[in-house]
């Protein structure tokens, strides 16, 4: 994309949405717009529905941390970027909407295309950002109950020991753990006592 | 004659209706399909609630293959990252590592040869066929057909062959190296490709005959799961499926990219967006694709075999026998290779994109300026694909479900990443 054309689809997005673009870009061609997170729908929209713009198809959306960016574009440490394709002009666009640590929800843009379900579904899973008005907000690809978002910069590449950790469903089945007790090393058997201990008291607590 | 009880359809049901009464009003039956399901491709649950044989809600549950690929895209160089591509599609290896090569070279900002671009183009057309006669293959087994499955895998294995003898690995191929390939093409490539691109047309006859006019797979097909243009747009559908619709997109023309431009092809798309589309479609691809390997293959020996585009070695890699008989590249070779050393690329971000078999495969980049990419996304057309699932099935019979899921060619490596 060029620069001219690049000014001509933010001029017209700041017409449309007066507050909403605070920065862009050119890289290698591709336009960033940076726009901020509570007028995104609005900004989206624009881009969608306005004239000379028609970015119609949603290709993507993909969250980021910049937590240990050496550079990182703005201050927020979170940012989710869309990305848009106009089949029309044949041009892309990249929509980055900046997300504070403190204060790390979005508006959800499934209302303007159902690929939005999915992808905003795993970036709340893998980076713990909340999507306003999301129809069906649950993690996607972690199970239930899985404590910590592992595309997250501080989440080390060999996890928080989860692996080893995993909950014993040995309470749900008591002939399995019988079963398992026969078979198992004396190591393993007292482990397994220690763990069957541990389950007694947690149902003696209540 | 007159006591036998009238059929179904002449008491007024048809076919596609469950029976009324099967189970009480309001009762419902939940039931776990897959993760171990033959018909699944591999590890994808989903939980349906039928009343009789319709499916009233339809849930899937995935991650069961989640390996962190994008995790670990952080903390592999970007020569490195091309092994865990493969094992994203891998009913088509080689065209991940392109994809991420791509978009790779966009960030670098540098373009290979002709050479190496025609190579490319080849093996990814030779790709697409290998995705495809799986599909082909895989859509009527679960149907319930073997025949088509035994049929189709000849043609596949063709396929790993020439990739056999390219690569030195049938399966996980990583060929592709920024701004080059791992190292250059046999001496008899032209001959095995073509034999696969003169195979593929006879080879889809016969199993055209075989598929097309049986009556069971029609009814299993026609009318199955119809995808409109607007949820196409809405669900960000891409390749084979969005085709299927009626939508005339297909990144290789409309974006070109390898060189694509300079070859005839067509564009197949479908009129109802059923599975029977999606199925047939693929057909014709295919038969596309084996017209452009021809083409290509007219091109290679036209073109200078260079395959570096940097004759310094500041990017790309040297190849391996002047690393371990010369000076110069040997030290290039350190360069590369150890961290914190010469040829990172700039800081920035780029998304690039591929017409792979089953849609816009892309990639998105984010560098910091080191070896190592600083984020990774990949866009999974699986994933994408998949999330339209639930609209597709839900008031459907429970075998239409089989019949959705297998046209909508759903890897769960690449869905799960």
């Amino acid at each position: 994309m060029k620069e001219h054309r690049a000014e001509e689809i933010v001029g017209r997005i700041r017409q449309a949405v007066p507050h909403g673009v605070r920065d862009w870009r050119l890289h290698r061609g591709e336009l960033t717009i940076v726009a901020e997170r509570r007028l995104i729908l609005e900004v989206l929209r624009a881009l969608r529905d306005g004239a000379g713009l028609g970015f119609n198809f949603p290709v993507d959306v993909a969250g980021v941390d910049y937590l240990k960016h050496p550079h990182p574009p703005f201050a927020e440490r979170f940012a989710i970027s869309y990305h848009l394709l106009s089949w029309a002009s044949e041009e892309r666009v990249r929509v980055q909407a900046p997300v504070p640590e403190d204060d790390a929800s979005v508006p959800s843009v499934t209302a303007l295309w159902s690929l939005a379900n999915w992808t905003e579904r795993e970036i709340y899973d893998l980076f713990g950002i909340h999507f306003e008005g999301h129809p069906d907000l649950r993690r996607i690809l972690m199970w239930e109950g899985f404590q910590s978002h592992p595309l997250r910069k501080d989440y080390p590449l060999k996890g928080l020991g989860e692996r080893s950790n995993f909950d014993r469903v040995a309470d749900d089945f008591p002939q399995a753990a019988e079963s398992r007790r026969l078979q198992t090393s004396p190591v393993d058997q007292k482990l397994d006592e220690s763990v069957g201990r541990k389950l007694d008291e947690r149902k003696a607590n209540g | 004659m007159a006591d036998i009880a009238p059929t179904k359809a002449a008491a007024g049901h048809t076919v596609d209706e469950p029976v009324a009464g099967d189970t009480p009003a309001g009762e419902r039956m939940v039931l776990n399909f897959g993760p171990q399901h033959p018909a699944t491709h591999g590890t994808l649950r989903l939980i349906l609630e039928l009343e009789g044989e319709r499916v009233v809600k339809c849930t899937p549950h995935i991650g069961y293959l989640h390996s962190g690929f994008e995790k670990l895209g952080e903390h592999h160089t970007y020569n490195q990252y091309v092994t865990v591509t493969d094992r994203m599609n891998y009913m088509s290896p080689y065209a991940n590592n392109l994809a991420w090569h791509t978009a790779v070279e966009k960030l670098y900002g540098i373009e290979c040869t002709d050479y190496t671009k025609l190579v490319r183009l080849i093996l990814a057309e030779v790709a697409r066929l290998q995705d495809h006669s799986f599909f082909i293959g895989t859509s009527p087994l679960e149907l319930g057909g073997v025949t088509p499955f035994l049929w189709s895998f000849i043609g596949r294995e063709e396929c790993y062959d020439v990739f056999e003898f390219v690569t030195g690995s049938r399966y996980m191929t990583s060929y592709t190296r920024t701004g080059g390939l791992l190292w250059d093409i046999p001496p008899d490539f032209h001959e095995r490709v073509s034999y696969v691109a003169d195979r593929t047309p006879p080879e889809l006859k016969d199993m055209e005959d075989l598929v097309l006019h049986n009556p069971m797979f029609r009814s299993r097909m026609r009318d199955i799961g119809i995808i409109s243009k607007e949820m196409v747009v809405d669900y960000g559908l891409t390749g084979p499926i969005a085709r299927a619709s009626g939508i005339d997109r297909d990144l290789r023309r409309d974006q070109p990219y390898l060189g694509y431009e300079a070859f005839d092809f067509d564009i197949p798309i479908g009129t109802v967006g059923d599975s029977f589309d999606r199925y047939f479609l693929r057909y014709e691809e295919m038969r596309q694709s084996a017209r452009i390997l021809k083409q290509a293959l007219k091109e290679l020996p036209k073109k200078t075999p260079q395959m570096n585009v940097d004759p310094d070695y500041k990017v790309t890699l040297p190849p391996k026998h002047r690393v371990y008989s010369k000076m110069e590249e040997m030290i290039h070779h350190f360069e590369l290779i150890m961290p914190n050393t010469g040829g990172a690329p700039p800081v920035g971000e780029v998304y690039a994109a591929n017409e792979t078999a089953n849609g816009e495969l892309g990639f998105y980049i984010i560098s910091d300026g080191t070896k190592f990419p600083y984020r990774v996304r990949v866009r999974p057309p699986s994933f994408i694909h998949f999330s339209i699932l639930p609209d597709l099935v839900e008031g459907r019979l429970l075998s239409d479900v089989i019949s959705v899921l297998s046209t909508l060619n759903i890897i769960a490596a690449e869905l799960d990443r």
